[in-house]
This record gives C-alpha cells, sequence and structure tokens, in this order.
C-alpha cells in the first residue's frame, strides 16, 4: 500500500477501510441501542423501534436532526467494503478475519436487502370460512382483527382454516402447542390440497411462509387462527453469513493459537 | 499432605449430614416422598410438590417450629392432620406495609400461620376485593404481594383439603340418634364423605322434599321434627362439602383411565380425590386406591408405621405402572435424588473451599492447598455437571428455559472452561493457577446468584408453547449461553490482568494476557454464532429474523462491545490496561444484558422481574466500576512512581 500512489479515491478509502471507523462507530451504536432498547419500556417496542433503530433520521428533542441507526450501519457497511477492496493482505495470516467480515458484509448487506424487498403480514382465517386471499398489515406493529378492516394485499392462492387445535400441558392452561390444518386452493395450479401449520412449522409456497402466530375467539366462541406471512427475499443471508462468521472467528481463534504456539507476534 | 486429604474428604462427609434433618413425626416420609403426582405439567415425585410449595410459601425449605420440619413431613401433615398444620407458620409476609395493613404482629422470620392469617384477611376483604378488581398491572407492590399471599392461601386450603371426603365427619350423638335407618349405621362406624354417596340421592331426595314442604307451608324450621331436622342439616353438610370439593384440584395423586379425555387417547389422566368424583373419573381400578388412601390417612393418625408404609408402596406401584407418556420412574427416582443429594449446594461448597484453599496457597506458597483447589473444582464440575444432566433427563427438555437454569448453566460452563484451559496450559504454571481462580471465582458467585433465584419454589418447570420447539432453540439458547459464560470468565480473568499490571515482569512470566484475549476471541464466536441462531429460529418460527427485542439488543450489545475492544487493541488507539479494563467491564454488560433486560419487562424474552434484580444490578454495577476505577488508578499512581 505504501508504495501505491496515493490518489484520493484511494486515500479515502483507506480511512473507511481502516479499524479507526469502527472504533468511531461502534460506540455510536452502542448508545442508540442501549438508549433504543431503555425507551421500549416507556414507549413500546413498535414505537422505540421506528425511531432508534429503523428510520434513516433520528429527530434528537424534536429539533436536531441526527443519523438515524441505518446510516450508520450503512457506513459500517461501506467501510468493511473498503477494507476489503483495499486494505485487507489476503494472507494466510489474515484468513479468518477475512472471512468473518465477509460474513458480516452478508448479513448486513442481506438485512438491506429484506428491509427494501420483503414484506409482512397477517392474515386471520376463521374456521370453516369460505377460503381468502386477503392479507393485512400490522398496525402499529400488532395484528388486529376487526371485521371491518381492508386487506393491504391480495396472495395469488387462497387459504381456508379447516381446523384449529390447541394443546394444553397436562392439568394446566398453559399451552404446549397450537395448530392450523389449513385447506391451500391454487386455480393458477389448479389444485387443491390441504396442509398442517405450527410452532416451527410453516407453510412454504410460491414465495410466501405461512407461520402459526396466534389465535382469537370472536364474542359467539369461534376460533380464528392468525397465520404470520412473510414475503422474504433475503432469508438466505443469515444463515450463509452465521456458517461464515462462526467459521472465520474459529480459523482466526485457532490462526492465533498456533501462532502464539510457534512463538510469533500476534 | 495426607493430612490434606483427611481434611478434604472430612469437608466432604460433613456437607452430608446437613441434608438429614430430624422429624418429630416418626413415620418414615421416605415412602410419602417417592409417590408420584401430577402438578405443574408434569408427574414428580411427591417431595418436589412439597418442597416447591413450601419454599414459595416460607422462602426457606423446612419449617422452622418447635422442631425443625422438612417439607415432606409439612406436607403430610398438612394432607392429614390439617388442624394441626393451620398452625405451623410458614407464610412469609416480607413487605413491612402489607403486615401492616393485615395487623399482623412481629414474628420471627416474618412468618405467619394460616389460621392467623385467614383471621386477617376476613377484616381486610375491602381492601382484597378492590384489589380484584383492578387490572394486575395497576397494582402497588403491597397489592401484588396481597395477591401472591391470597393465592398462596387458596392452595393450602386446597391441599388441606384433598383427602377431606376419606375424613370422618364429627357428628354429634344427639343428630344421629334421630337420623334415618339408612344413615344412621354410616355415621356411628364413623363414615366419611364418600361412604356416604350411597345414600346421598337417597338423602338429598328426601331433603328437597323437606325444604319444598317448608316453603310451601311456611313454616318455621323449628317446627320440624328432629329427625326432619337432622336430615335437612346432614344433606347440607354433604351438599357443602361437595361445592367446596368441586374446585378441589391441586393434588393430583390418583391416575385414571375412566376419564373422557383418558378413553379417547388412551392415556391415563391424573385427578385430586374429589375431582375423581366430581368429574366422574372413578372406575374399578381407582376405588382400591382411594380406599389405601383412607388406610394412609388413618395410619398417620394412629402412627401405625406397618400400615403406612404398605399402603403406600401400594400406591406407588400402582401409579408407577400407569399408562402415560408422562410417567417415567427412572425420571421419578432421579429426581428424588436430586432433592436429596442437593448438588447445586454441594457445588457451591466445593467451589467455596477450593476458592479459599487457593487463596491460602497464593499467600502461604505451600503446594498442598494449591492440589486442594484443584480438586475441589474438578468436583464442583462433575458434580454441576451431573446435576445438569439430571435435569435434562428429568424435564425431558434442553437444560435452559428459565432465569434460574441459564444462571447455572453459565456457572458450569465457566468452571468447565477454566478447568479446561488450566490442564490445556503448562499445569505447573501460574498462568492455569489463575485460570483455576478465576473458574473458583465465577463458580462461587454464579452459585450464590442461582440461589437467590430460587424463592419461586420449583425450579424444574414446563415450557411453554413458543419455547416448546425443539432444535433451533436449544442450539440457539445453549451456545448464547455459553457466550454470557465466557465473557464473564474473561471478565474475571481481565480483573486479575489489571491487578498484575504494576509488575509487568510477574504480568510477562505469567503470560495471562493472551489467555485473556483467546477466551474473549471465543466469546465472541459463541455471542455472535449465538445471536444469529437467535434470529435464524426467530425466522422459523414466525417469519423475522431480527425484531429489535431487548434481550437480542443485549445479546448484540455485548457483541458490539467485542468487537469495539478487539478493534481497538489492533488501533494501539487505546493502552494495553484500558483494553483490560473494558474486559472487565464485560461483567457490567453481560449483567445488563442478561438480567437488566429482563426489567424491561417487554417482549418476548422477559422471564422474570423482581424489584430486588433492579437493585443487585445497580449494586453491581457500581461495584463494578468502583473496582475496575480503583484497579485502573493504581496503575496510573505506579507509572507516576515509577516516572
Amino acid at each position: 500500500m505504501k508504495n501505491k500512489k496515493v490518489t484520493f479515491l484511494s486515500s479515502k478509502l483507506n480511512f473507511l477501510g481502516s479499524p479507526r471507523l469502527p472504533l468511531l462507530l461502534l460506540p455510536i451504536m452502542m448508545i442508540y441501542l442501549v438508549v433504543g432498547t431503555v425507551e421500549q419500556k416507556y414507549i413500546g417496542l413498535y414505537e422505540a423501534t421506528k425511531i432508534y433503530f429503523t428510520n434513516p433520521v433520528m429527530w434528537a428533542w424534536d429539533i436536531i436532526p441526527l443519523p438515524g441507526f441505518p446510516v450508520w450501519v450503512a457506513l459500517l457497511l461501506v467501510g468493511l467494503l473498503a477494507q476489503l477492496l483495499t486494505r485487507s493482505r489476503w494472507t494466510k495470516q489474515m484468513m479468518g478475519t477475512m472471512l468473518v467480515h465477509i460474513g458480516v458484509v452478508l448479513l448486513l448487506g442481506g438485512g438491506l436487502i429484506t428491509s427494501i424487498f420483503s414484506y409482512e403480514g397477517y392474515m386471520p382465517l376463521l374456521q370453516d370460512a369460505p377460503p381468502s386471499t386477503a392479507i393485512y398489515d400490522y398496525e402499529e406493529g400488532q395484528m388486529r382483527v376487526f371485521a371491518t378492516m381492508q386487506p393491504a394485499r391480495q396472495l395469488p392462492f387462497a387459504l381456508s382454516l379447516e381446523q384449529f387445535e390447541k394443546e394444553l400441558h397436562a392439568g394446566t392452561n398453559v399451552a404446549s402447542a397450537y395448530q392450523s390444518k389449513v385447506k391451500l386452493h391454487d386455480a393458477a395450479a389448479d389444485q387443491t390440497w390441504t396442509s398442517l401449520i405450527r410452532m416451527n412449522e410453516p407453510l412454504r409456497y410460491k414465495g410466501y411462509t405461512f407461520y402459526q402466530s396466534s389465535y382469537v375467539f370472536t364474542p359467539d366462541g369461534q376460533v380464528i387462527s392468525i397465520l404470520a406471512v412473510v414475503h422474504n427475499v433475503g432469508r438466505i443471508f443469515p444463515y450463509l453469513s452465521c456458517l461464515i462468521v462462526a467459521l472465520g472467528l474459529l480459523l482466526h481463534l485457532i490462526i492465533r493459537w498456533a501462532g502464539r504456539r510457534r512463538g510469533v507476534k500476534v | 499432605m495426607i493430612r490434606f486429604y483427611v481434611l478434604f474428604f472430612l469437608f466432604l462427609t460433613l456437607s452430608f449430614p446437613l441434608n438429614a434433618r430430624a422429624d418429630n413425626v416418626f413415620l418414615d416420609k421416605r415412602a410419602f416422598e417417592q409417590i408420584p403426582v401430577l402438578h405443574e405439567g408434569r408427574v414428580k415425585p411427591v417431595l418436589s410438590m412439597a418442597r416447591g410449595y413450601l419454599i414459595r410459601f416460607s422462602g426457606r425449605d423446612t419449617v422452622q417450629d418447635l422442631d425443625s420440619y422438612t417439607a415432606q413431613a409439612w406436607l403430610a401433615e398438612l394432607l392429614f392432620t390439617p388442624e394441626q398444620a393451620m398452625f405451623r407458620p410458614v407464610f412469609r409476609v416480607s413487605l413491612p406495609t402489607l403486615r401492616e395493613v393485615l395487623g399482623l404482629e412481629r414474628s420471627s422470620g416474618h412468618l405467619y400461620h394460616y389460621h392467623e392469617l385467614q383471621q386477617a384477611f376476613r377484616t381486610q376483604s375491602d381492601f382484597l376485593n378492590q384489589t380484584l378488581a383492578l387490572d394486575s398491572n395497576q397494582w402497588s407492590n403491597v397489592q401484588k404481594d396481597l395477591i401472591d399471599l391470597h393465592e398462596n392461601m387458596i392452595v393450602f386450603n386446597q391441599l388441606m383439603n384433598s383427602f377431606s371426603l376419606l375424613r370422618p365427619l364429627n357428628l354429634s350423638s344427639e343428630m344421629i340418634d334421630v337420623l334415618p335407618p339408612y344413615a344412621q349405621d354410616w355415621a356411628r362406624a364413623k363414615g366419611n364423605y364418600l361412604q356416604s354417596l350411597i345414600f346421598a340421592e337417597r338423602l338429598r331426595q328426601q331433603a328437597t322434599r323437606l325444604a319444598e314442604k317448608t316453603t310451601k307451608a311456611g313454616t318455621d324450621l323449628a317446627t320440624l321434627s328432629a329427625s326432619d331436622q337432622a336430615v335437612l342439616s346432614l344433606a347440607f353438610m354433604l351438599e357443602e362439602m361437595r361445592l367446596h370439593g368441586a374446585l378441589n384440584i391441586v393434588f393430583r395423586v390418583v391416575p385414571s383411565s375412566y376419564s373422557r379425555m383418558a378413553q379417547e387417547t388412551g392415556q391415563s389422566e391424573f385427578f385430586a380425590p374429589w375431582a375423581l368424583y366430581e368429574q366422574g373419573a372413578s372406575g374399578p381400578e381407582t376405588a382400591p386406591i382411594i380406599a389405601e388412601w383412607a388406610q394412609i390417612l388413618q395410619a398417620y393418625q394412629n402412627s401405625d408405621t406397618e400400615k403406612w408404609q404398605q399402603s403406600l408402596a401400594k400406591i406407588r406401584d400402582y401409579s408407577i405402572h400407569t399408562n402415560s407418556d408422562l410417567m417415567r420412574p427412572y425420571a421419578l427416582g432421579l429426581e428424588w435424588g436430586y432433592h436429596h443429594v442437593k448438588p447445586m449446594e454441594l457445588s457451591f461448597l466445593f467451589c467455596l473451599l477450593g476458592f479459599l484453599s487457593l487463596l491460602i496457597f497464593f499467600i502461604s506458597g505451600r503446594g498442598d492447598w494449591r492440589r486442594v483447589a484443584w480438586i475441589s473444582l474438578s468436583c464442583a464440575v462433575l458434580v454441576h455437571g451431573a446435576a445438569l444432566l439430571a435435569r435434562v433427563i428429568i424435564l425431558y427438555r434442553p437444560p435452559i428455559s428459565t432465569l434460574y437454569e441459564s444462571i447455572i448453566f453459565v456457572a458450569w460452563v465457566a468452571m468447565a472452561f477454566g478447568l479446561l484451559l488450566a490442564w490445556l496450559t503448562n499445569r505447573q504454571t501460574q498462568r492455569a493457577d489463575f485460570a483455576v481462580f478465576a473458574a473458583l471465582l465465577s463458580g462461587v458467585i454464579l452459585n450464590l446468584v442461582a440461589f437467590t433465584h430460587t424463592a419461586h419454589g420449583e425450579t424444574m418447570i414446563v415450557l411453554a408453547a413458543v419455547l416448546n420447539s425443539g432444535f433451533w432453540l436449544a442450539t440457539h439458547v445453549i451456545i448464547i449461553t455459553i457466550g454470557y459464560a465466557l465473557c464473564l470468565f474473561a471478565a474475571v480473568l481481565a480483573h486479575v490482568q489489571l491487578y498484575q499490571f504494576p509488575h509487568p515482569a510477574a504480568r510477562k512470566t505469567i503470560g495471562l494476557d493472551h489467555m485473556v484475549l483467546n477466551t474473549t476471541r471465543l466469546a465472541l464466536l459463541f455471542v455472535i454464532v449465538g445471536t444469529i441462531l437467535g434470529g435464524i429460529w426467530a425466522d422459523q418460527s414466525w417469519g423475522r429474523f431480527w425484531g429489535w427485542d431487548p434481550k437480542e439488543n443485549g445479546a448484540l450489545l455485548i457483541a458490539l462491545w467485542l468487537v469495539w475492544l478487539l478493534h481497538a487493541r489492533m488501533t494501539n488507539f487505546f493502552a494495553d490496561y484500558h483494553i483490560m479494563a473494558g474486559l472487565a467491564a464485560l461483567n457490567i454488560i453481560v449483567a445488563l444484558s442478561w438480567f437488566g433486560t429482563n426489567l424491561l419487562g417487554v417482549g418476548l424474552h422477559s422471564y422474570g422481574f423482581s424489584d430486588k434484580t433492579l437493585w443487585s444490578l445497580i449494586a453491581t454495577t457500581v461495584i463494578e466500576i468502583f473496582l475496575i476505577g480503583g484497579l485502573l488508578w493504581r496503575i496510573q499512581r505506579h507509572k507516576r512512581l515509577i516516572i
């Protein structure tokens, strides 16, 4: 790096890619994290999350605009990319670190893709009602079930609830599991079949995933099963990232340990 | 040399008799303790239930009355001679304001008996009703404790009346003389509610007719004949008992295959004696079992050891062969043993012994003390690990789901990791000793913290639906908890290192720096992987990877703190001892994200909250800040002196 002609761009990249950037960014992010978490107690999880974690601009005392959490994350992402492109030495010694950084880039990048392209909603299904295609948006982070609600979007296929079941722990009122038996009607494929949705066993079809979320009772005692609906393009990234970061950290640790055994200063 | 081992094993043997306490009832409680009972979602030995309730009521596992009473002896008394148990002081009212409200006088340990509390509640029924009318999140501390106390008393009352259907009714001889013939024999033979069921329908019909007659005629009850009056009052008495008994469902000790659900599922259901009859679940198999319970009741009252043991053995034999997935005899035996060995107390004692021995070694330099410390740590790791394994077998689920379980797991990981590290490095070095030191200190502190989290009574509980989901949850929770443990271990070592800092020569020869840093790196690995796995679990379960839940944020905070420190070290922006101070402060960060996030009372992960937690958290933070600050000040002063 020293022998290279220092251009304006590469000097900027050089700063962005240096470990001094996270040194600056991480404390800021930690402050946001602590304040935003504590605020959840006072203004609720949904409101606090919006203000401290997802809005690109944060208004301090309603008048001073500060960069929001996503801005700091984006900066960190840029820094990581710069580090990977300009500063990293692709040596055996640095292999672990490199892998970790690639993993974190994937995680943050995946988060970015998810936050832009994914869609989350929910679907209340009344037992034995006609098939429904309606998905509703969360309101203030909550799922609400009212007869007068307007659906936010339509599924390309329809679902109906055949049966809802709740299991209790023996001799208590604590639910041990609940599940919905649903019927899927796909007019385009001219097919109908039943499927079981329960905790940790969602139904996945045509890019949509349906999770058993909760249930409510109507005033006349009928059960409404509520399914969370997610259409997430970036689903694979956390899985990849987890694997790569784990591998990277393990490698890093082994390299450090081995290096010390051999007496290399690390 | 031998002296030390003798001392060591003397300590071992001494720690066992602590568990053996004399009961003033001579009946063998062992037979009673092992009876399987369905309680809070799983089948457990009566001993667990007794301990759970007694600790919940009184905050301790024995009754301090004239004599020391074990939990199982107390429960037996409560079930079989409630008129005595009513006067045992087992309810702790720790809030002074609540004592004032209830008009309770001073008593040792703030313990009160059922009877006096019942009186006190009678005078304060308005306050209780007002409280019950309010929404539970509007309750003040006094009201919360009042409701807790009230609920405990309801449970006590249920237990007290569990066998009231088998207890002879005390009717006056004047009344017996005028009863109709079908009831008279019963009354003379000191019959109980259950035996009255034979003529219950007849009695009820007769009483109804009498009641109708009197209402129609408008006559005063006093004008009825003595015989008619006796019929009415007996019918009324039995009906009262039935109504009261219909709500009695706590002591589910009779498995039955006759209930509707049992018929549907093909698995026996467990009933409390009253519920067995009220819910129509009795049958040819359960009748002899109820008869055996009646024998036990009598045997207890007459101190008839032989009958007591025989009947209990029969009941246990019948229950154990119940056809139910909830019944696992080996788990029952293991759980019974768990309560007798008290492995967590043993682990704590080992840690304490080891810790003190190591301190003596550091001061005196005698190698025997060092050996005692190493052996103690090994014993603690073994006992503690076996206990965790036993809990998994007993509960039939992954080891961590409550705060208490996370604490004992963290304690074990910290101890085991320290021992492993000590074995892996050159065992003759001081570095290895410091690893043992950190492990023992973590063990002592975390075991103490765990003891303060058993106040709710039963620590072995079933899972809520959201947590009852196998693989991802188990991996996520275990990995993140290992991360916490490694962080705490690194933090303790960092304290030691800060203490060593003014002596650079010693520090270099000991070479603890790398141990701290490598532990930190390993901790980072577990914290990051654990956190991402948590996201994956959330994605699998309800479709969102990250929800900004306090616990998630807490884990992220630890990860960011570690990443920050490791980068800070790389840039040489801070002095080495600042980095060490940062690692020592990991204690605070971990405590905040582990316990602190529960205080917020939001999100999925909040499992248990109390004001005590808040204060201990504040105290921990303040003490840590002073400790680390003091160590840093010491380093600064030393530097100035050298320059």
